[in-house]
């Protein structure tokens, strides 16, 4: 501020010797330009966090739902199963593929920004997205992947795997994977409590699981392993069919649950 | 006096806008977000573009262009 209140007071000197010139280039042109773009890149990126999300208070209930203890609900399992990065969960899902995705992320959120401080927000649970949720989102991180071409639901007489890439039949289809935010529902919702290291923006999932037996199913050198074994990974990656299969969603949590805890534990030497 | 005057106010507006991006990097809320890309980058551009017209002008000035 003294520099910039000395500057204004010194324009008739310095822009009259030459070392004055070189330093009105320096603060009016060089530093600007370099400060500019370093300022919109950091305000940015940060503008990703979760925390900027949620610093409007609209907000809230979408981010407590990241907590509902029922693993149903897709951002609850993303989130609290490390599927997504924790600090950037919002943004992980909802910006569109490619570039232009980003940048369009980007202006719904001035966009929203806007609206709150214009007072025009809708009521809670009245959010809805501009458009129906893209495909291609989900498909940044299943497609390819085993866990999702490998579910029978994904590629049956109803459904074509050709159909979920092409977005012809939306992944958030009633009865597929329709449980997101479910915000009208949510003082009926019980929440997950993390309870783990202190300190820690998101505390890890649960305690290590107690270790399988000797010649257990993952004991094996059977990657692929049988139907059984693949399961889990079913369970982990298609919310859905623990509705269909209660029974083995049941039965999985333990795995399910060891990949993030071996994970944090135990990185790879 | 007039490209003085032109100066200081490029001055001014530079200071806003390093101010605002200062305030934004420190404090990144939505609301100190939209004021430096609303106010305080157009602030810095429109700056650095008085800047500029003066430079040029004075090179005209001096047939230096």
């Amino acid at each position: 501020m003294v520099f910039a209140g000395w500057l204004y007071w010194s324009i008739p000197r310095l822009s009259a010797e030459r070392g004055g010139r070189m330093l009105l280039l320096l603060a009016l042109l060089v530093l600007p330009l370099l400060l500019m773009p370093l300022g919109v890149a950091q305000t940015l990126q940060a503008s990703q966090s979760r925390e900027f999300c949620n610093s409007c208070h609209e907000m809230g209930a979408y981010e407590q739902s990241l907590f509902y203890e029922d693993s149903e609900f897709l951002p609850a399992h993303h989130f609290q199963n490390r599927l997504v990065p924790t600090e950037t969960a919002c943004f992980s899902c909802h910006t569109d593929y490619t570039l232009y995705g980003n940048v369009a992320a980007k202006l719904n959120g001035l966009k929203h920004v806007i609206v709150h401080f214009t007072g025009q927000v809708p009521e809670k649970g009245e959010i809805k997205l501009y458009s129906p949720y893209p495909n291609a989102n989900c498909l940044k991180c299943h497609a390819g992947s085993r866990a999702f071409d490998g579910v029978a639901q994904h590629d049956s007489e109803e459904t074509k795997l050709d159909d979920l890439y092409s977005n012809r039949i939306s992944c958030s289809n009633k009865g597929c994977h329709d449980s997101a935010h479910a915000i009208g529902e949510q003082g009926e919702l019980e929440l997950w409590r993390p309870t783990g290291r202190a300190g820690s923006p998101v505390a890890p999932m649960v305690e290590l699981p107690a270790p399988l037996p000797a010649g257990s199913a993952d004991d094996s050198d059977d990657l692929w392993g049988d139907e059984e074994e693949t399961e889990p990974a079913k369970a982990e990656d298609a919310p859905a069919d623990d509705e269909a299969a209660p029974a083995k969603a049941e039965a999985a949590p333990a795995k399910d649950e060891a990949a993030p805890a071996k994970d944090e534990e135990a990185p790879a030497p | 006096m007039k490209g003085i005057r032109l100066l200081r106010v490029a001055v001014v507006l530079i200071f806003v806008g390093l101010l605002l991006e200062l305030v934004a990097v420190v404090s990144l809320t939505p609301a100190t977000f939209m004021i430096f890309v609303g106010v305080g980058v157009p602030a810095l551009l429109l700056g650095v573009l008085l800047y500029l017209v003066r430079v040029v002008a004075v090179l005209k000035r001096k047939d230096a262009l």
